[in-house]
């Protein structure tokens, strides 16, 4: 039976981890340099930091020991490894660094640079390598007239290059801008490490300034950022995804430093954003909405679900909420009557290709969209939940319910199925619904009626077997003791399955 | 004046003053006290220069009931007016006041209540064979004031939208009768209008022109009649052409009509197993007319005249004696079967014919001489303004007089169409989904006036200015008031799901007459009606019931048309914040047009599905003109695609489920001939029990006993043309722990078949047999999450396996055209990869039909490439006809498909697929590796399958 709770221990151990092992820097000459290990000592001496926690992505986990030890050596403060983060290594899992007590992060590797909320916290990116000439060429080579309006974006993992890159380039291109990482500060964070520190667009007006996803630049005086090209600097992947939706109207190219070639990528915008229209049509037509916490790190992602909740509420859906680490097909499909899948994330993780899932999972954007009728779909996409809170650049009050009750007359036909979508049928005060009695049986014995009970009774499977009253009364045992890895009782020997 | 408002150089320092629009306010409201005002106004105060008013506001000059607008300099273009006159849509012509009827109105409304003299009606036939123009002559007939027509319709040349005409029209006898007349578009892209026309029908009267004879869609309207088991009566329309134009001795134009007949009743026993169902002159279901020269007769009304005149003869003898192979010997004064001289004519062409000719050539011929005596001898007296007249109202004027009303036409309905209450039982078995044997059904049955209200709704017109919607339909039992509440059920209503209702209050209701409505306060059962105030949660048909008292209530089924939408079109709005109007727009005509799909695809395109080029031409002219007033981009027409396998799978497939403690083994293999039609048009069903369906699947495809009996599901819905069989053997599987997840496997293979793995588009004609599968004991690794994504999985392997293609609508085209021009419609049809089934001359006729298929995304632009190449002679009609598999592998990579350039046919299916995937945003190719598990691969290897396909 034990066997039914967990997966089979011998097949996690020969599971592959889908990761690209070439990217860690082995030989240990690298991995001062790599690791920026010195950097790293000086911030938690500078600190007073005894417990202190490393967070690596999957990819750098082969290197985590001589880290570790280089740097346990080096201050002489107790270090952790944290790995298999939850909910994608690029967020800052603080979480995992609260269970052992640690009073700092450093976090390894490719990042979002989402603000978290609690922990001090270093960013080690690495230096991927990059052959800046060739990048510089083709810059050249997309932008042939020096007076285009770019602004430069990298994956954080070029950010080593890119002063190299501004060097070659800004004399002959006046116009173009280059981004700086620089995260936003939350009341009570210390100082974020590994970003650039003061304010480097100093020189700037405030209005001018774009701050978005810990990037930060400046645009010239009466240009808006449409007007503006995007060129990034790394391989396509979910960061540039996130980009090319947020800013969907301008043109983006980018450069491929494994491959060393540039590319156009403006083509394909367009298409992606149409696919989540469709999401959202989705997203209207569902009754049961399941709120998928997909972070514990990224900064007010309580807020989020909490308004997530109001709104659907609002909307006359259902919504539950789930917890899940690394979502897959399987996983999802076990809930058969939630419609649609609403992802609380971090901006990159959000946008999830849903097709392959049973349900289609959205953005919080798509699900305000689709629930709150002041908001309209005008080609506008944010992936960033926290502009959708009051007070974000995106927010739009949800209608007053006394407004809205000549709107409710306006039935809805869904564009996906022809039918009318149920919500405009159904009476907007929940209490009405559940509370309604009827009668079961000729001898009047009355029933809630329930549609969520009535489902579970369709169901062919309901759970775990309870077998009430088949199982026979047992007194109660002494179990085992000790902690998972070896019970006191099972002694050495009985460890079979950790070979 | 306060000191310590001000500082010691009298500035002001106090607080804010009043603004000046406030202090007009206050200024209204002391008018009242005048004395009090003027003792603290006083005029002393110091008014400061940007205070002082030199003139009076825009409101005092104008009254608070204006509004007043003050426009900056060149904010706005010239052309447009500051202020915009108030504009009034109007798309249909519509009297404002009720026209003069030579029945009365009260008559016509109490005739509503006595259901046994309603007759309801549809008029259908194939494209300009005269349907509109007839029902113009009745209403010439009854509303002596209202002339000819002139809307919309008529300068299009076509009708596209069924109208209802209420009228009371006498029979031969002077008895009145109540007609519910729906007038229906004969082109094949509307035949939704005519589905829905027919629903609300006990009967239909079928035009045939009497020169073009049954064309394409005559013989569709048989079909659907005959399916709608509706009570079948033909006019044969326009004789006059055969006199007229086509100048036929009256022998040939005898065999040319009886030829129409024969041809009609082949159709009858083609579509029917009901024997007895033949129409013939003789049988009284058969009327011949003309209405462009006011002509209408049946044997018997014409058997009436000679009663009329000669008198003493029983006309209905005579009647039955004037057609066929009789002949009336004039020495003997007796009617014989055999011809009595060698020169001696049918009865027909003697009695009937003979005299229509005399009188078209004496009026055509020689008006001045002999034409005043052959009137006076029929006892047609003319002025001598009338008699100078131009031949065709000369002659319309003479044969109306000769013929005089339309009563055989009614003659003809009132007998052979039942009416609303003897035609109930029919009518209620085939269209509702509920029992007969509540009282509900009982009531229906009866067409109980004082029953409750059932009341069946199938379109949708939508007012003069295009803002709201009436809905029309046909009360079944009990009356409908005006105000009342009533429960409106849509088409997703069933008693378990009662979700799809909704309680709202009837506005006005109106009986419909084409041109005007007549109010009314109240319909009883048996009788059309128009319905103000609850068009909100319909969306194509409804079923309206009382609000309390009526929970066995079930709806009426929705509407099956005889045609298909197949063809596409994505719009978008030009400036993309008019996207909320366009939606409403689109919701709109999408009410508008019966058969009219209108969705957002996975792509996030808008797509509007429709049955051809005219069709959703009118649809955007809808869209752009009248509901929505934008500008809209439409992209280039294209068609859905449907995929399929030609072959059983290569080898066995499976997958495993993630956990690896399920496995489940499927094969695909094309379904038998014949068998997707049939699930489609509901000739098997799902919820049949499992010895019926499977006796069906036994006799009619050869199924053995084990696989009829072990139907699973049909995809991707329960018309959807694939099937999943159970091809297990209880020997090899526990068959009970198969049956716990059959449910998951289900949806699966449903979810699997909607969007198959090629181009996203639904699966067709495609049998899975599960062969194998292994399933884990406790309930929670069999749980769906596991077993639903492996099901589609495997369902895409399996497909993959068997050789899949891409399928396309093909359309089945119908062609008239002189002979010299069929060759060049060859021409046109063979670059169009489309190709002739037959050929042939129409008999009495110089035409020539060419029948042809052509696939419907050639077809773009066919008609008028058509008439360019025939000079405007040819003529055709188009009409989705069946899906055929396109020729080539869509998976063939080695094919480089060239931009610009026109594919070889066996590129085609891959083109296809790959513009598909283009235009959904899908990746260029089918990346295969993603349905196989590894061990799959490792068995594809090992078996040495070999695959061109990208792994």
């Amino acid at each position: 039976m034990t066997e039914v709770f967990s997966s089979n221990c011998e097949a996690v151990l020969q599971r592959t981890v889908g990761a690209t092992a070439a990217e860690s820097g082995s030989q240990a000459g690298d991995l001062e340099e790599l690791y920026q290990i010195s950097d790293t000592c000086r911030f938690i001496q500078s600190k007073h930091f005894k417990k202190v926690a490393l967070q690596f992505p999957d990819e750098l986990l082969v290197d985590a020991v001589a880290v570790s030890a280089a740097i346990e050596k080096e201050t002489r403060v107790k270090v952790y490894i944290l790995g298999d983060t939850s909910y994608g290594s690029c967020c800052v899992d603080e979480v995992a660094a609260e269970h052992v007590g640690a009073d700092c992060i450093v976090h390894y590797g490719r990042s979002c640079l989402s603000p978290s909320r609690r922990l001090p916290l270093m960013y080690v990116f690495g230096k991927r390598p990059i052959d800046v000439q060739k990048c510089v060429d083709t810059f050249r080579e997309l932008y042939p007239d020096t007076e285009s309006h770019v602004v430069v974006l990298y994956d954080v993992t070029y950010s080593h290059a890119i002063d190299a890159f501004r060097k070659l380039l800004s004399a002959s291109y006046p116009k173009t801008v280059f981004s700086v990482l620089k995260a936003d500060h939350f009341d009570g964070q210390e100082q974020i490490h590994g970003l650039v520190a003061g304010d480097a667009n100093s020189d700037c007006m405030d209005d001018t300034v774009v701050h978005k996803f810990g990037r930060e630049f400046c645009l010239a005086e009466g240009k808006s950022v449409e007007d503006y090209s995007m060129f990034y600097v790394g391989r396509e992947g979910l960061t540039l995804a996130n980009f090319m939706m947020t800013w969907n109207r301008c043109a983006f190219c980018s450069f491929d430093p494994e491959t060393s070639t540039g590319r156009n990528e403006s083509i394909n915008i367009n298409k992606a954003l149409m696919k989540r229209y469709y999401a959202i049509e989705r997203a209207k037509d569902a009754n049961v909405v399941g709120i998928l916490v997909g972070t514990l790190g990224v900064a007010n992602y309580l807020s989020i679900i909490e308004q997530l909740k109001e709104s659907i509420r609002k909307a006359g859906k259902k919504s539950y909420m789930f917890a899940m680490g690394k979502i897959n097909v399987a996983k999802l499909a076990n809930f058969l009557e939630i419609d649609v899948y609403v992802l609380v994330a971090c901006p990159e993780n959000s946008l999830l290709d849903s097709s392959e899932f049973y349900r289609p999972v959205v953005t919080p954007f798509e699900m305000e969209v689709a629930c709150n009728k002041h908001r309209e779909w005008s080609g506008e996409y944010v992936t960033d939940f926290r502009d959708l809170l009051p007070g974000g650049s995106s927010h739009v009050d949800f209608p007053e319910p006394d407004e809205s009750a000549n709107e409710e007359d306006i039935t809805d036909v869904s564009l996906i199925t022809g039918a009318l979508r149920a919500s405009c049928l159904r009476p907007t005060d929940g209490s009405s619904g559940s509370s309604s009695l009827v009668i079961r049986n000729q001898t009047l014995t009355v029933a809630n009626t329930n549609t969520a009970a009535s489902f579970l009774a369709g169901r062919s499977w309901q759970g775990l077997e309870p077998k009430l009253g088949e199982t026979p009364v047992e007194k109660a045992l002494e179990g085992r003791r000790g902690i998972a890895i070896a019970y006191e009782e099972e002694g050495t020997d009985s460890r079979d399955c950790l070979i | 004046m306060e000191a310590d408002l001000y500082d010691e150089f009298g500035n002001y320092i106090g607080p804010e003053l009043d603004s000046d629009e406030d202090e007009d306010a206050d200024d209204d409201d002391d008018d009242e006290d005048q004395v009090e005002g003027d003792e603290d106004g006083g005029g002393m105060e110091v008014v400061l220069h940007e205070d002082k008013k030199y003139y009076p506001t825009a409101e005092e000059v104008y009254g608070p009931e204006v509004e007043t607008i003050v426009q900056e300099e060149d904010t706005q273009p010239l052309t447009e007016p500051i202020i915009k006159p108030v504009k009034t849509k109007q798309f249909t012509l519509m009297e404002q006041e009720l026209p003069a009827t030579v029945y009365d109105m009260e008559f016509l409304a109490d005739l509503m209540d006595s259901s046994e003299l309603i007759r309801n009606v549809t008029l259908c036939g194939h494209l300009h064979h005269g349907k509109t123009c007839f029902v113009d002559c009745l209403i010439e007939q009854t509303h002596p004031e209202i002339r000819k027509r002139d809307d919309a319709d008529v300068s299009r040349g076509v009708g596209i939208k069924s109208t209802p005409v209420t009228m009371v029209l006498p029979d031969s006898k002077g008895k009145s009768y109540l007609f519910n007349i729906m007038d229906t578009p004969g082109h094949v892209n509307f035949s939704d209008e005519v589905t829905a026309g027919m629903r609300i029908s006990d009967g239909i009267v079928l035009f045939i022109d009497a020169a073009e004879g049954v064309m394409l869609n005559t013989e569709r309207l048989i079909k659907h009649a005959v399916q709608e088991r509706l009570a079948i009566t033909i006019c044969i329309n326009k004789v006059d052409r055969l006199i007229l134009e086509l100048k036929l001795p009256p022998t040939d134009a005898y065999y040319k009509l009886r030829h129409i007949v024969d041809e009609v009743n082949g159709m009858l026993s083609t579509y029917s197993t009901d024997e007895s169902l033949v129409v013939s002159p003789l049988l009284g279901n058969v009327c011949f007319a003309s209405p462009q020269y006011s002509i209408c007769f049946t044997l018997g009304s014409f058997a009436k005249i000679y009663a009329d005149t000669y008198g003493d003869i029983n006309y209905n003898e005579f009647a039955k004696r004037l057609w066929g192979d009789i002949y009336f010997n004039p020495k003997t004064r007796k009617f014989t079967k055999k011809a009595p001289n060698s020169n001696s004519q049918r009865s027909f062409v003697e009695f009937v014919l003979e005299p229509l000719y005399k009188i078209l050539s004496q009026v055509v011929g020689d008006v001045d001489t002999s034409l005043p005596r052959v009137l006076d001898e029929l006892g047609i007296h003319l002025t001598k303004e009338e008699l100078k007249l131009n031949i065709r109202p000369l002659l319309r004027l003479v044969c109306n007089r000769f013929f005089g009303e339309f009563t055989g036409f009614v003659d003809m309905c009132v007998q052979q169409i039942p009416s609303p209450h003897s035609g109930a039982r029919a009518k209620i078995e085939h269209s509702y989904t509920g029992g007969l044997d509540s009282d509900l059904g009982e009531a229906m049955a009866e067409c109980d006036p004082d029953g409750p209200l059932m009341c069946h709704t199938t379109k949708m017109y939508s007012t003069d200015d295009g803002v709201q919607f009436h809905a029309f339909g046909r009360v079944l039992s009990g009356t409908l008031q005006a105000g009342q509440p009533v429960k409106v059920l849509g088409e997703n209503y069933t008693l378990e799901d009662e979700e799809d209702s909704q309680v709202c209050t009837v506005g006005r209701l109106w009986i419909s007459v084409a041109r005007y409505q007549i109010e009314v306060n109240r319909v009883p059962a048996g009788n059309w009606v128009l319905i103000e105030g609850c068009d909100q949660p319909i969306v194509k048909t409804a079923t309206i019931t009382e609000p309390r008292g009526t929970e066995e209530a079930q709806i009426f089924r929705p509407l099956k048309f005889n045609t298909a939408s197949v063809i596409k079109i994505a719009v978008e709005p030009v400036n993309p914040s008019e996207l909320p109007k366009m939606l409403d727009g689109l919701r709109k005509v999408n009410k508008s047009y019966p058969s009219l799909t209108t969705k957002v695809e996975e792509s996030g395109e808008h797509v509007i599905l429709g049955t051809g080029e005219l069709y959703l031409d009118c649809v955007m002219h809808d869209l752009r003109k009248m509901y929505s007033e934008i500008d809209i981009k439409v992209a280039d027409p294209v068609v859905t695609f449907c995929e399929t396998v030609v072959e059983t799978s290569s080898l066995k497939c499976f997958a495993e489920t993630p956990n690896k403690k399920n496995k489940i083994t499927m094969i695909a293999e094309p379904l038998e001939k014949g068998l997707a039609e049939d699930i489609e048009n509901e000739v098997v069903q799902i919820t049949w029990n499992r010895k019926k369906l499977g006796e069906f699947f036994q006799t009619k495809y050869d199924w053995d006993l084990l696989a009829a009996r072990s139907i699973w599901a049909f995809g991707p819905d329960t018309t959807g043309p694939n099937i999943l069989v159970d091809d297990t053997l209880p020997s090899e599987v526990d068959k009970a722990l198969l049956g716990s997840v059959k449910d998951s496997i289900v949806q699966g293979f449903q979810w699997g078949t909607r969007e198959g793995p090629l181009c996203d588009e639904p699966i067709r004609n495609v049998k899975f047999k599960i062969l194998d599968a292994v399933i884990a004991q406790e309930p929670l690794h069999r749980g769906g999450g596991q077993v639903i994504p492996t099901a589609r999985r495997v369902v895409y392997s399996a497909f993959l396996m068997a050789t899949p293609r891409l399928m396309e609508p093909y359309y089945f085209v119908e062609v008239q055209a002189p002979a010299d021009c069929v060759s060049a419609v060859y021409t046109v049809l063979a670059r169009r990869r489309g190709h002739v089934t037959q050929d042939a001359p129409i008999p009495g006729s110089p035409l020539y039909t060419i029948k042809a298929f052509i696939p419907a995304i050639d077809s773009f632009g066919f008609e008028t490439d058509l008439r360019t190449h025939t000079q405007g002679q040819a003529f055709a009609l188009s009409v989705f006809h069946h899906w055929q598999i396109v020729p080539g592998d869509p998976l063939d990579k080695s094919i480089v498909i060239r931009p610009l350039e026109p594919q070889p046919a066996p590129h085609l299916a891959r083109e296809f697929m790959i513009k598909t995937r283009r235009r959904k945003g899908l990746s260029e190719d089918v990346s295969i590796s993603k349905f196989f598990d590894d061990p799959m691969l490792l068995e594809l290897a090992k078996q040495d399958v070999v695959l061109n396909y990208p792994m």
